[in-house]
């Protein structure tokens, strides 16, 4: 349904009567970001595709679509999102996961949605409709504004359109698994990462590491007669780690101690593990983003800002360097002079509520 | 707009740099009047070579406090006249930054100074078996600091992505002298994407000083086809069919007949010189997956009545199928004392509609046209050929060069591919963009440089130049500024 023109009175009504908004889509990632205040307002009721040519390798869809909607319209064509972004139960939108720019275990191999990205269509705080890029993969013209919007939880515009660059269905897949260490696994992953075979995936936890191979049947194969390893039949496995259905990402563990928060921790791929309890640890990325449970936000940063990556502890704020702030207030007073989108990516200064 | 004092401003600069990255007088200057688009000339004040950071600091401290343009510069292979100086400014040449300062193999990442060239990565990735994927047709000569200005793509963009997608890490420095780090060895950074912004921003948001970009290994082996059509709708329609099969070639390029005839004639890599249309498609990966891939894509440009296939498994064969695409420019050269390539995207099934109307423009100018596309990712080079020394021809190829970016846009499509928009496409800037959609290109150039000076008019054009080309964008049949009067 589109319901462009009631977006945007409801962001012109706001800011005549000088009210803040909070964006949302079907509010699936709520318990992974610190609240934001501000009346509602949600873009789940504009959905639809609005156009999908599949031999352009484009769709564009509006910002409510579920994410799985979208994702089972591309399949009829043999074709996915070239990204692979948490559904979170299904009920993630598209243009949830690109304000939240979270991406899945295949990111460091397919990309990520901001990656996919090639032109948005978009509501400012002054109630303004404005478009960037287009639905060509090569766009040089203006700043990329497009790509701008992922990640900017809802700080800067209402997304209401996005056209995604949509890549072919593999023919053949392989989940490897092997029994390693942590240490072991991140150094495994990295002699992986720098041969040329189709990884697409992977995942470490509980002593287990799981490789995903795909492509042609013919790059799978070598992959597995060169890496050996055991064949991997669990058809849920990679749905659950980008959905964070496993039980590493839930709360309450025996193993665990009542304090312990859990943190995402963004590094380079070969960076040192913490050196906390392997239980409490699970890697993804190849080894660039690590999920840890541990009771201590600062020596979480700490680590993190040591091997050169950060830290963030989920459902907290994202912690911002002075200097990005200072320049990222300035970007959003740019799209939202009145401040009118209270996000919760917060940027200090004139953005303080 | 400048009112700084010359001789004040050139003794300050003298401090803080060494006494040869100064440089101020003509014949010193000269290289540097223009980029890769050399119709479009201007003399600098002065030149500045800064050897690192802590100069470029002190440098951009110096105008930022005297309000003096500035205009970054790379290797000046540019086509958009992007690097083209400020009479009343300084350019800032990156090209003694040339350091590599680190391949993490380990990592897969390269950190290199802004000057190193494009190529320098790959080479000193490669004994590792890694290479860094964009590939500008000028990469042995373009600098990494450029391509990330301009979002460069190349030849394998479809399959590996634009400089963004391939792009970690920078350390900038901004218009008032500040270092700031984003990103780094890692696939994503908390905040507003500022590594995406910088990208393809052509200098007019900061200053790079070190680019941290991703390496991915070499693949195992590669092939090369060619296929020729007797007539271009075949040609795009395999084009279409290919992707649609599922295959995504590391590169597929597309000639129109001028293009093949003039690239044949220079190079000798075997193109039929009776092709109405010609395609060059690489395929890579595991020997296997090559052999795979070709079988598949055989079938479909046969089946899109491809009267000649010619597939090259080894090098030399390679690099001669190659040399015919990559010298097209050059050799469309040959034809005309002097020719203008146009950089539009459209999407790939709009190709036979874009591709007559062309022909219709150049028949009405009665200028000849040849096509080089990048038939994989929709992006069009018509080379228009002309000869400046015949009164009015520049100005009929520049002004049918216009009509055919605005064509792309109709299409669908956009203005510039990979080359930018610099100088050269302002007036386009104004058909694709509403005034609306400018103003926020101005607001967020603010964000970063509220002095406007870096690059200052470059890239977006400012409202009053839309209203006096009459090329306003009309969107749904509102005309922005509807007060305002029109010439």
């Amino acid at each position: 349904m589109d319901c462009e023109a009631v977006l945007v009175n409801a962001i012109a009504d706001a800011r005549a009567s000088s009210a803040t908004l909070s964006i949302t889509g079907h509010g699936s990632k709520a318990h992974w970001l610190a609240a934001s205040s501000g009346q509602m307002l949600t873009t789940a009721e504009h959905t639809g595709i609005v156009e999908y040519q599949p031999s352009e390798l484009v769709v564009t869809v509006r910002a409510g679509t579920p994410i799985k909607d979208l994702v089972l319209e591309l399949a009829q064509n043999q074709q996915a999102l070239a990204s692979d972004p948490p559904q979170l139960g299904g009920l993630g939108t598209v243009g949830g996961a690109m304000a939240a720019g979270f991406s899945g275990p295949a990111r460091p191999w397919q990309g990520s949605l901001r990656g996919a990205v090639l032109g948005t269509k978009v509501i400012n705080g002054k109630a303004e409709v404005l478009q960037f890029g287009g639905q060509v993969m090569k766009n040089v013209a203006g700043y990329d504004v497009s790509r701008l919007m992922a990640g900017s939880f809802g700080s800067l515009a209402v997304l209401l359109e996005m056209s995604l660059r949509v890549r072919p269905k593999d023919s053949a897949e392989m989940t490897l698994v092997y029994s390693l260490g942590a240490k072991e696994a991140v150094e495994f992953c990295c002699a992986t990462a720098g041969q040329p075979l189709p990884l697409s995936a992977s995942f470490w936890c509980d002593g287990q590491l799981y490789l995903r191979f795909s492509g042609s049947e013919a790059g799978v194969k070598i992959a597995h007669e060169r890496l050996g390893g055991e064949p991997n039949s669990d058809a849920n496995l990679w749905r659950f780690v980008r959905d964070h259905q496993l039980p590493i990402f839930k709360a309450a563990s025996p193993d665990r101690s009542m304090d312990a928060k859990l943190f995402r921790l963004v590094t380079p791929p070969a960076a040192p593990l913490p050196e906390i309890d392997e239980a409490q640890i699970a890697i993804e990325w190849g080894g660039g983003q690590r999920w840890v449970w541990h009771t201590h936000a600062d020596a979480m940063t700490e680590y993190a800002q040591s091997v050169g990556g950060w830290s963030w502890q989920i459902g907290k704020p994202l912690m911002l360097e002075p200097a990005h702030q200072r320049l990222m207030a300035r970007i959003k007073h740019a799209y939202d002079p009145d401040a009118l989108f209270n996000s919760p990516l917060k940027f200090g200064g004139m953005d303080a509520h | 707009m400048s009112t700084f004092n010359p001789r004040v401003v050139h003794e300050l600069l003298r401090a803080v740099l060494p006494e040869n990255s100064v440089i101020a007088d003509e014949a010193g200057m000269r290289p540097y009047e223009c980029d890769g688009l050399t119709a479009i000339r201007e003399m600098p004040w002065m030149v500045v070579l800064p050897e690192n950071e802590k100069q470029v600091r002190s440098v951009l401290r110096i105008c930022h406090q005297h309000k003096v343009p500035v205009v970054p510069r790379g290797a000046g292979t540019g086509l958009s006249g992007g690097a083209r100086p400020n009479a009343e400014g300084l350019v800032l040449s990156l090209a003694k930054m040339n350091r590599i300062r680190e391949i993490d193999a380990l990592n897969c990442v390269a950190r290199v100074e802004p000057g190193v060239r494009n190529l320098a990565i790959s080479e000193a990735a490669q004994p590792y078996g890694l290479y860094y994927a964009p590939d500008p047709s000028s990469q042995i000569a373009c600098s990494i600091g450029g391509n990330v200005a301009e979002n460069s793509g190349g030849v394998h963009c479809l399959k590996y992505g634009l400089t963004v997608h391939n792009l970690l890490g920078l350390r900038m420095v901004d218009a008032t002298g500040e270092v700031i780090e984003i990103g780094g060895k890692v696939y994503d950074s908390p905040g507003l994407d500022l590594l995406a912004l910088l990208c393809g921003s052509e200098g007019m948001l900061g200053v790079v000083t070190e680019v941290t970009v991703a390496l991915l290994p070499k693949p195992a082996s590669v092939a090369v086809m060619v296929a020729a059509f007797r007539n271009l709708d075949d040609a795009g329609n395999a084009v279409a069919d290919i992707i649609g099969s599922g295959v995504i070639p590391a590169g597929m390029e597309m000639m129109d007949q001028l293009a093949v005839q003039a690239a044949e004639q220079f190079a000798h890599a075997g193109y039929p010189m009776d092709a109405a249309a010609l395609l060059l498609i690489e395929l890579d990966g595991a020997p296997a997956e090559v052999e795979e891939l070709r079988s598949r894509v055989e079938r479909v440009v046969e089946r899109h009545n491809a009267y000649h296939v010619e597939v090259a498994h080894d090098t030399e064969s390679q690099v001669r199928l190659w040399k015919g695409r990559k010298s097209a420019f050059p050799a469309v050269g040959r034809l005309a004392p002097d020719y203008y390539c146009m950089d539009g995207t459209i999407p790939r099934h709009q190709l036979g509609r874009v591709l007559n109307e062309i022909k219709q423009l150049s028949e009405d100018y009665g200028l000849a046209v040849a096509n080089v596309f990048h038939a994989g990712d929709g992006n069009l080079h018509p080379l228009i050929l002309f000869d400046a020394n015949k009164p009015g021809e520049l100005e009929a190829a520049e002004e049918m060069g216009g009509k055919i970016l605005e064509l792309c846009v109709h299409a669908g499509g956009t203005i510039t591919g990979e080359h930018g928009v610099g100088v050269e496409k302002l007036d386009q800037m104004c058909v694709q963009f509403s005034a609306l959609e400018l103003t926020q290109f101005f607001a967020t150039k603010a964000a970063w440089d509220p002095e406007g000076i870096l690059n200052p008019g470059k890239g977006i054009p400012t409202l009053t130049r839309c209203g006096e080309v009459g090329g306003m964008h009309v969107r749904h049949g509102e005309l922005s500024f509807p007060e305002l009067e029109r010439f």
